[in-house]
């Protein structure tokens, strides 16, 4: 129930609002922006241009069901969070965000069937992207291979392990599905 | 191997093949520079433990088609690092054990220049066993390795670091003076920077910004402990990170505060 009611406030305020929370921010760094149905992120990516613009995708999960949003700050204006998948009894890894020099923002991941942990079905890479003027992409399905090839594209950082960018791969059978947590 | 590209304002076009050869490329890392250039690095030869190298394939914008790849760090060679650190300019930095599917090993560390498309020979980093290897680049095209060796004397690791200049020699890795090891850098040598800790003692305490010109180090307005996701921007002046803050995602970001150029 807790759960649900959670999931309800995030969704109604999803999209509409993101939170600039005042900090004590030294000189160079500005203030912590915090999007709105952002909480308890699993797993997030994040790029930045020389402008200082920067652009987010995070994934939540809440039971059995997966969320991916994203938002961007661009010219120091925190834009809409974007709802990009929800969805039930799927795993979604591999989160990979670029921000290029137009603004325009380009996310990707990897999705899989998953009954009770058990991972299975076909791996499918999706994208969407943002562009400069504001307008989101549908999600586009770039692959949907075997279970012999996973994938993600883009650029990541970060002070986890396997924070790096990444591009389409494939394993063999038996070894590890997407990125790595910490 | 598979990519697909797009062009600004595009869907993603059809999947094409990465003409890796022998094998997969494990822990690929694709980078671009300003032209649209396109490097993709990674370890071939994991499924043989004593052949595995690190590779490099590159792609111009216009063909879109990766070229045959380079060997840029000698088998054994896992955990292979790269960065581009100015114009036709990049570092390379990697652990020399065999890579592993199963097994996260240990080796020494060795680094080597790219200077237009000319590799440079190996640079013996260091001899003793070494494992959570980075790299970020640093001021005026040089760079900073750090990682966790253990020896005799730290049978538990020690976190140290190792500057490169930007003619590529690279001082001899030891404890950093201030304390800190760079994790992300951005196109002019700024960095993010965590204390430096053995591997294995947690997530980061804390995290700072250090500009290219400065040896002060900025504090994040995101508390550690935490694990830090950041970014560095790859085209200017301009750091970010993020971790989760009370009950929503925080985001931050770092850009210089002076008149230089950005």
């Amino acid at each position: 129930m807790l759960r649900r009611h959670r999931l309800t406030i995030s969704a109604l305020i999803a999209g509409i609002t993101m939170a600039l929370a005042p900090s004590a921010a030294s000189a160079g760094w500005g203030p912590v922006l915090q999007p709105a149905a952002s909480a308890n992120p699993s797993e997030t990516a994040l790029s930045v241009d020389g402008r200082g613009d920067v652009g987010a995708m995070w994934l939540q999960g809440y039971g059995r069901t997966v969320t991916l949003r994203a938002t961007v700050k661009i010219a120091g204006r925190p834009a809409a969070v974007r709802t990009l998948r929800r969805a039930r009894d799927r795993a979604i890894v591999g989160l990979a965000s670029v921000l290029d020099r137009r603004g325009e923002f380009t996310v990707a991941w990897v999705e899989r069937a998953s009954t009770r942990g058990l991972l299975h079905g076909p791996i499918t890479v999706r994208a969407a992207f943002r562009t400069p003027s504001g307008r989101w992409s549908a999600v586009q399905t770039i692959s949907r291979t075997s279970a012999f090839a996973s994938g993600a594209a883009s650029a990541r950082g970060g002070t986890r392990r396997n924070r790096r960018p990444r591009l389409q791969r494939r394993h063999p059978i038996g070894a590890r599905y997407g990125g790595r947590l910490a | 191997m598979g990519v697909a590209w797009r062009r600004a304002g595009r869907p993603f076009g059809r999947v094409g093949s990465v003409p890796t050869g022998r094998s997969y490329v494990q822990e690929p890392t694709l980078v671009f520079d300003l032209t649209g250039r396109a490097f993709l690095s990674g370890i071939a030869g994991c499924d043989d433990e004593q052949r595995s190298a690190g590779v490099l394939l590159t792609a111009t914008v216009r063909s879109r088609r990766f070229g045959p790849e380079r060997t840029v760090a000698p088998a054994p060679a896992t955990h292979l690092r790269f960065v581009l650190t100015g114009d036709g300019r990049a570092l390379a930095a990697w652990i020399g054990a065999g890579c592993s599917t199963t097994e996260d090993l240990s080796g020494p560390v060795r680094a080597a220049t790219l200077v237009d498309d000319a590799v440079g020979e190996p640079i013996n980093v260091s001899a003793l066993p070494s494992r959570e290897l980075r790299l970020s680049g640093g001021p005026a095209g040089g760079g900073e390795l750090s990682f966790t060796r253990f020896d005799s004397a730290s049978p538990d690791g020690e976190a140290v670091v190792a500057r490169v200049a930007p003619d590529g020699t690279i001082t001899p890795p030891g404890r950093p003076a201030d304390g800190w090891a760079a994790v992300t850098g951005d196109r002019a040598g700024d960095q993010l920077v965590v204390p430096a800790r053995a591997a294995g003692f947690g997530p980061p305490t804390a995290l700072g910004a250090r500009p290219a010109a400065a040896s002060t180090v900025e504090p994040s307005p995101l508390q550690g402990p935490s694990f830090f996701v950041t970014a560095g921007a790859p085209d200017g002046r301009a750091l970010a990170a993020a971790r989760p803050v009370g009950r929503a995602l925080g985001i931050a970001v770092w850009r210089p505060s002076t008149s230089g150029p950005r």
